[in-house]
C-alpha cells in the first residue's frame, strides 16, 4: 500500500461543495498536505510554487480554462515533478481520451461518481504504474534512448503483464530514434495477430518517416474513418498530405482538426499553411482564434500578431492590420527586439501604402531599438527583420543585420544562406519593379515621340535605361531621338558625348536593328550648334 | 388561432444540452454518493446493515449506470461510439468494481468476491466493459442474500467474465425472454423493475468485441449459479 500521508496533494475543482468533499475522502485517506484551487489559474499560479506529488483536478472549471488546459500548460512550462501524477475527475472518459495528444494525458482518469475506496485504488495503481516507468521514463527525459530501449525490453521480461506497453514505448522511441525498420517490425507483429489503432498508427507513422508518404496517408485517412475524433491522425495525416505536396487538402485536414481541437500549435500551422496558399480569409480567421485562445496561452508569440497583420494587409486591410499591432504593442513587454519587430512591421504597412513619412518614421523607430541592446538576435527573429527592413528599403541595414546575426551564430552554415537568398529575392522584386518602371518610361517615350516632343521623349528613354541599362532597344530609342533633335536644332558638346556613348553601346544589337546604322550616318552630318 | 400552440424551436443545440445536463447530473450524482458514503460512516452501528441506505445508494449507482447507457446509445445513434480496445489487466478491472461496489455490499451486508487469476490479460474496451460490470454488479447485490461474487477465468481463445450472487435468481419470465431473444434483442420490455435496457446494452457491447475472423463476444444468462442465484456472463473472443 502507498502511504499517503506524507504526499502533498491539490485538489482543482469550480464546486466548492465538490472541493471540500474530496477533501474530505483524502483526510479520511490519511493526508495531511492538501491545498485546492477553484478555478485553472489559481491552480497553474499553487503548481507553479509548489512541488505536488498528486493533483485531482476536474476536467469542467466552469468558466476559462478546463482542466485539460491547467494539465498542458504544467506541462509545457514544465511546472510538474517528473514522478507527479495528475488524475483527471470526469463525467465520461472515452471522449477526453481520444481527444487529448499522447503527451497531454493525464495519467488518469477517474469517473465520476466515485467514492473514498475507488479514489485510493487509483491513486495506488497509478503510482504504481507510474513507478513500473520510472527508470524509462528518467532515462527518456536524460534522452538516453539507448538505455531506454534496453529497459523497455528487460521489464517486458520480467513483468509479460505490462508487456504491450513497453512493446509500445519501445516502438515509440524506436521510430523518434530513427530505427523505422525495428519500429516496423514491432508494429506489425501487433497487427499480424489482431487490429489495434495504436500499432496501425504507428506503422503510418514509420511509413511517413521513411518517406513512403502515399501509403502513410491512406492508414492515417483509415483510422479517421473509423474515428474522426483521433486529433493526432489529422495532425499526421495533414503532415503527409504536405509531403505530397497537397497542400489544398493539408490545410482542409489542419481546418477539420482546429475545429474539434483549436490548439494554438496547431491553428497557426493551419494559418502559415492556408498564406502559402494564398488562401487570406482562412489564414485571417486561423489567426483570428488563435490569438484569441491564445491569450493566456504559454504558446502566446509575437509572431503570430505579425503574420496576422501582415496577412490582413495583404488582404487589402492595412488599417485592420495596424491594429492588430498596436494590440500586440500593449500585449507583450517592451523589449527592444519586440519594438523593432513591431515597428518594422507597420514600416512595411506604411510603405505598401505607400505612405513615406510614416515608413521613415518607422524605419528610425526600427534603428533606435536596434542600436539600443540586441547584442543577440534569434535567427529566425534576425530573419524576419532582414525581410522587414528589406521590404522598407532599407538594404544597408539589413546589412548590418545579417553581418551581426551571421557573427552571433557562426554555426548555423544554414542561416547564411537564407540569408542570401532573402537578398537575392529583394533584388530580383527590386530588379523585375525597375524592369517594369523602365517599359512604362520607354513606352511613355515612344507616345512623346509619336506627338514630336522629342525632349520630352528623350528624357523618358534615358530613365528607361536608367531602370534596365542591359534593354539595347531602348538605348537606340535614346539615340534615335537625341540625334534627330540635334540634327533639328544642332548639337551641344555635351549632346555629341552622350549621342556616341548610345551609339558605341548599341552597337551589339546593330545586325539586328536597322535603324542603327543610319543613325550612325546621322550622327556624322549633325552639326555644331550655334550659340 | 390554433388549437395547441407549441413552444420552440429553441436555439439549443440537443447534443449540447445532453452534454450540459449529463454533466451537471454526474456532478450531483457524485455529491449525493460522497455525502451519502459520509452518512454511513457517522452512524453508530455502521458497518451494520442497512438497508433504507442501501436502497438509497443502490438507486444512485442505478441512474448513474443509466445515465451512461444512455450517452453511449445517443452517440451509436449519431455514430460517435467507437471501440477502444486494448490490452488490460482482467484482475485491476475487478478490484476496481469492488472497490467501487465495497461500501454498498457492505451496508447490505454482503460479502463481495473476487476470483480472478492476477496475471490475466485480455483485449477489450476497459471503460465499456466496467459499464457492464458496475450494472450487473448493482444488479446482484440488490437480489443477493448475502453472497456475490465476480469472477473471471480464460481458455486460448474466450474469456468468462461473471457475476452471480445467492438471490432467487431471474424471474423464470425474465430467462425465457433472453432465451427467446438470444439471436437478436430488438425490443427492450418496458417491465416494471428490470427493463432489460443494461442487457440490451451489455449484448451490443459483446457483439462489438470481435476476433479476427469477426467472431463476435456473448453473454449468457441462467440459474446455475454455484452459490444459487443467478449468473450473468460476458464471453470475450480473444
Amino acid at each position: 500500500m502507498t502511504d499517503l500521508s506524507r504526499k502533498k496533494i491539490l485538489i482543482v475543482d469550480d464546486i466548492p461543495m465538490m472541493r471540500t468533499s474530496i477533501k474530505a475522502m483524502m483526510d479520511a485517506l490519511g493526508v495531511n498536505d492538501i491545498d485546492m484551487a477553484g478555478n485553472a489559474v489559481e491552480a497553474l499560479q499553487k503548481i507553479s510554487t509548489k512541488p505536488y506529488d498528486i493533483i485531482l483536478c476536474d476536467y469542467y472549471l466552469g468558466e476559462g480554462k478546463s482542466g485539460q488546459q491547467v494539465l498542458e500548460e504544467s506541462k509545457t512550462l514544465n511546472l510538474l515533478k517528473a514522478n507527479a501524477i495528475f488524475i483527471m475527475i470526469t463525467a465520461e472518459k472515452a471522449r477526453h481520451q481520444i481527444m487529448s495528444v499522447v503527451e497531454y494525458r493525464p495519467d488518469a482518469y477517474l469517473i465520476k461518481p466515485f467514492n473514498k475506496d475507488t479514489l485510493r485504488f487509483n491513486i495506488e495503481k497509478t503510482v504504481d504504474r507510474k513507478s513500473n516507468f520510472e527508470e524509462i521514463h528518467d532515462a527518456i527525459d536524460k534522452k538516453d534512448f539507448k538505455a531506454a530501449i534496453a529497459l523497455c525490453d528487460r521489464k517486458a521480461r520480467e513483468n509479460p503483464q505490462n508487456s504491450v506497453e513497453y512493446f509500445k514505448i519501445k516502438a515509440g522511441l524506436l521510430l523518434e530514434t530513427g530505427q523505422y525498420a525495428k519500429a516496423k517490425s514491432i508494429y506489425e507483429a501487433f497487427l499480424a495477430q489482431r487490429e489495434v489503432s495504436w500499432a496501425r498508427f504507428g506503422l503510418g507513422k514509420v511509413l511517413h518517416q521513411t518517406g513512403q508518404y502515399a501509403e502513410a496517408r491512406a492508414i492515417f485517412e483509415g483510422i479517421l474513418q473509423q474515428n474522426s475524433n483521433h486529433i493526432e491522425a489529422y495532425d499526421w495525416l495533414a503532415n503527409s498530405q504536405l509531403a505530397l505536396g497537397e497542400t489544398t487538402g493539408a490545410q482542409e485536414t489542419l481546418r477539420s482538426v482546429s475545429k474539434l481541437a483549436p490548439g494554438v500549435l496547431r491553428l497557426r500551422s493551419l494559418a502559415e499553411l492556408a498564406l502559402r496558399n494564398q488562401d487570406l480569409d482562412t489564414c485571417c480567421q486561423a489567426y483570428k482564434e488563435l490569438l484569441h485562445i491564445g491569450k493566456e496561452s504559454a504558446h502566446k508569440s509575437l509572431t503570430d500578431y505579425i503574420n496576422y497583420s501582415d496577412a490582413l494587409n495583404q488582404r487589402g486591410k492595412p488599417a485592420d492590420a495596424l491594429n492588430i499591432l498596436k494590440t500586440a504593442r500593449s500585449t507583450f513587454k517592451a523589449s527592444a527586439e519586440n519594438q523593432l519587430r513591431i515597428a518594422l512591421a507597420r514600416g512595411i504597412i506604411y510603405a505598401q501604402s505607400g505612405k513615406s513619412t510614416e515608413t521613415s518614421k518607422c524605419v528610425k523607430e526600427a534603428r533606435k531599438q536596434y542600436e539600443m541592446s540586441l547584442d543577440h538576435l534569434d535567427p529566425p527573429i534576425a530573419l524576419e527583420i532582414i525581410d522587414g527592413c528589406l521590404a522598407v528599403g532599407e538594404k544597408d541595414y539589413a546589412r548590418t543585420v545579417s553581418e551581426a546575426v551571421s557573427a552571433q551564430n557562426p554555426d548555423d552554415p544554414s542561416l547564411s544562406a537564407r540569408i542570401e537568398s532573402m537578398f537575392e529575392q529583394a533584388a530580383a522584386a527590386e530588379a523585375a519593379r525597375l524592369r517594369e518602371k523602365a517599359v512604362e518610361n520607354n513606352h511613355k517615350g515612344v507616345e512623346f515621340f509619336e506627338k514630336g516632343r522629342l525632349e520630352e521623349a528623350y528624357a523618358c528613354f534615358e530613365l528607361a535605361i536608367t531602370g534596365q541599362p542591359d534593354n539595347l532597344t531602348y538605348v537606340i530609342n535614346a539615340a534615335q531621338v537625341l540625334i534627330i533633335d540635334m540634327q533639328k536644332k544642332g548639337g551641344t558638346e555635351e549632346q555629341f558625348k552622350r549621342g556616341r556613348e548610345l551609339l558605341e553601346l548599341s552597337l551589339p544589337e546593330a545586325p539586328n536593328d536597322p535603324r542603327h546604322p543610319r543613325l550612325v550616318s546621322m550622327y556624322k552630318t549633325v552639326k555644331v550648334k550655334k550659340k | 388561432m390554433r388549437d395547441t400552440d407549441s413552444i420552440g424551436p429553441v436555439n439549443l443545440e440537443f447534443p449540447d444540452v445532453l452534454a450540459c445536463s449529463f454533466h451537471d447530473i454526474k456532478n450531483s450524482l457524485e455529491l449525493l454518493s460522497i455525502t451519502l458514503d459520509s452518512l454511513c460512516e457517522s452512524l453508530p452501528e455502521y458497518p451494520l446493515k442497512n438497508e433504507h441506505l442501501g436502497c438509497v445508494q443502490y438507486e444512485v449507482l442505478r441512474i448513474s449506470n443509466t445515465l451512461t447507457y444512455m450517452l453511449a446509445v445517443y452517440k451509436m445513434e449519431n455514430r460517435q461510439f467507437l471501440l477502444d480496445t486494448n490490452h488490460n489487466s482482467v484482475h485491476e478491472l475487478l478490484e476496481e468494481a469492488a472497490c467501487k461496489y465495497g461500501l454498498f455490499t457492505r451496508t447490505l451486508g454482503i460479502s463481495l468476491e473476487v476470483c480472478c487469476p492476477e496475471d490475466l490479460i485480455w483485449y477489450f474496451d476497459r471503460n465499456l466493459i466496467s459499464i457492464i460490470l458496475d450494472e450487473t454488479l448493482n444488479n446482484a447485490s440488490r437480489y443477493a442474500r448475502d453472497k456475490v461474487k465476480i469472477s473471471a477465468t480464460s481458455t486460448e481463445s474466450l474469456m468468462t467474465l461473471s457475476i452471480e450472487d445467492n438471490g432467487p435468481g431471474y424471474p423464470e419470465s425474465f430467462l425465457t425472454m433472453f432465451m427467446q431473444n438470444t439471436a437478436k434483442i430488438k425490443k427492450i420490455h418496458f417491465n416494471r423493475n428490470r427493463t432489460g435496457l443494461g442487457i440490451y446494452f451489455a449484448k451490443i457491447i459483446a457483439e462489438s468485441h470481435t476476433d479476427k475472423s469477426g467472431n463476435g463476444g456473448k453473454i449468457h444468462l441462467s440459474n446455475d449459479s454455484s452459490l444459487g442465484g443467478s449468473k450473468f456472463s460476458i464471453i470475450l473472443p480473444a
